[in-house]
């Protein structure tokens, strides 16, 4: 895991854009007319090829472009931190922020000296003792409350939040939430139909 | 500590208190009964003033937004244990001939910093002339209990079993650097306005150039910097200012 002109994506590989992320170069993106996606396992769907993810057919379904920023288990950190960023970089609103979080309490380590960045370890002991003192004293709830309000202060479109069952939603104000089952086909059309009605609504 | 129109405050707003947290009133008269005759404070009060937001400071709608600046923190920041006159952020907006906002919230970490400044960018479409961060220890956090909308904060004072094993696990882990480091690029690639950061006196630094608040002289509760501690990083901050 590595910055990229302050954005967060993965390390180098032949699976992601030259920012560490699974979709097209930021500089190829339709800024006009697209969808941003945001999250983490699910979201970039590494077990399949790019074209049956739900971001690639949602985009597809919609006439739009997209860009991914999901960051494999980085959880809340990386989403809030990605989400926050785009405002930063990109002046171009997208139509619709989609996102999905299958760990939201997974957290992102670093080095005292900030050159190694990676999501935890969930077979570390540490991190193990660390997720069962954080649900206990209420840290991870505490982070996700704190984030909720400042992602619905900063996102500057609709947000759609993909929920999972038995996973916790990262957001609980201003979002559309849509219960999914774990499969891309599925999602998609879910996600589709729910932007679809949504961008009719909208339209004069 | 409580949210106000999202912000995170202490739990007190609009009122005035002789005393607050480790600047107690036992605390005083403790510390009264080792000191010389001489003491400044055996003859001169100090008000914490809090407002709306549980912030010491002045409201919002009370300060020049089109000439201010913002300043962030922990108690150093806050100035607990002096007068408000003697505070650095009080004398550098001074200096600066300006308003100022302080959004510090005493015994908070790097979560309630980037929170309120965030909040704040996204809130007061008027920029500040600058933004002073007091960077905390970074392994502070706090918690808050959404049912009865009350927060509290936790760092090396808690005792707490799952609070020491968060704070133990969290160094180790690298959970606090990478927090530490996500919030710092956040807050300054959002900002978009000059930032000064300094700590206090022998905490890690969390940058190159860097400055901090050290501890010439205490405070009315013989814990926190003093007078000429604030008076003396108010001068040096102003320096690095404007040259």
């Amino acid at each position: 895991m590595q910055f990229y002109d302050e954005l967060l994506g993965h390390d180098p590989s032949d699976l992601y854009n030259s920012s560490g992320h699974r979709c097209k170069e930021l500089s190829d993106l339709n800024l006009h007319n697209y969808i941003l996606f945001a999250g983490d396992n699910v979201a970039l769907g590494l077990d399949k090829p790019i074209e049956e993810t739900y971001p690639y057919l949602v985009s597809q379904a919609l006439k739009t472009d997209y860009y991914n920023l999901a960051i494999f288990n980085g959880g809340l950190d990386a989403l809030k931190y990605n989400l926050i960023s785009w405002n930063n970089v990109v002046a171009a609103k997208p139509k619709a922020i989609v996102i999905s979080s299958e760990f939201a309490n997974s957290f992102i380590v670093a080095d005292s000296s900030y050159v190694t960045w990676k999501a935890c370890d969930y077979n570390d002991s540490k991190v193990k003792d660390l997720f069962d003192a954080g649900n206990t004293n209420g840290f991870f709830d505490t982070r996700r409350v704190l984030a909720n309000k400042v992602l619905v202060k900063i996102t500057n479109a609709p947000v759609y939040q993909i929920v999972f069952k038995d996973k916790v939603p990262v957001m609980t104000d201003n979002v559309t939430n849509i219960n999914c089952e774990n499969n891309h086909l599925s999602i998609a059309t879910q996600v589709t139909d729910v932007i679809r009605k949504q961008l009719v609504k909208v339209r004069p | 500590m409580k949210f106000y129109d999202d912000f995170l405050g202490t739990d007190d707003c609009n009122i005035t208190l002789p005393f607050v947290g480790g600047d107690s009133k036992r605390q005083f008269i403790e510390n009264s009964a080792t000191q010389p005759p001489d003491w400044y404070y055996h003859t001169h009060d100090i008000s914490y003033e809090y407002n709306s937001f549980g912030h010491r400071s002045k409201n919002i709608n009370q300060i020049d937004l089109d000439n201010y600046v913002l300043f962030t923190g922990c108690s150093h920041t806050t100035g607990i244990g002096l007068k408000l006159e003697h505070t650095y952020p009080y004398l550098i907006s001074q200096k600066m001939q300006c308003s100022y906002y302080n959004l510090s919230v005493p015994a908070t970490g790097i979560d309630v910093l980037e929170h309120n400044l965030l909040i704040w960018i996204s809130t007061i479409k008027k920029k500040p002339r600058a933004v002073f961060i007091q960077w905390p220890d970074h392994s502070r956090f706090i918690t808050y209990n959404e049912r009865y909308s009350v927060g509290s904060e936790r760092g090396s004072w808690s005792d707490d079993p799952a609070d020491i094993a968060l704070l133990v696990n969290g160094e180790d882990t690298g959970l606090f650097n990478a927090r530490k480091e996500l919030a710092r690029k956040l807050i300054i690639q959002t900002i978009k306005t000059p930032v000064y950061s300094f700590n206090y006196a022998n905490l890690k630094p969390y940058g190159n150039k860097y400055s901090s608040l050290s501890q010439i002289d205490d405070a009315r509760d013989l814990s926190h910097s003093g007078i000429k501690s604030h008076a003396s990083f108010a001068d040096k901050i102003y320096a690095e200012i404007t040259n």
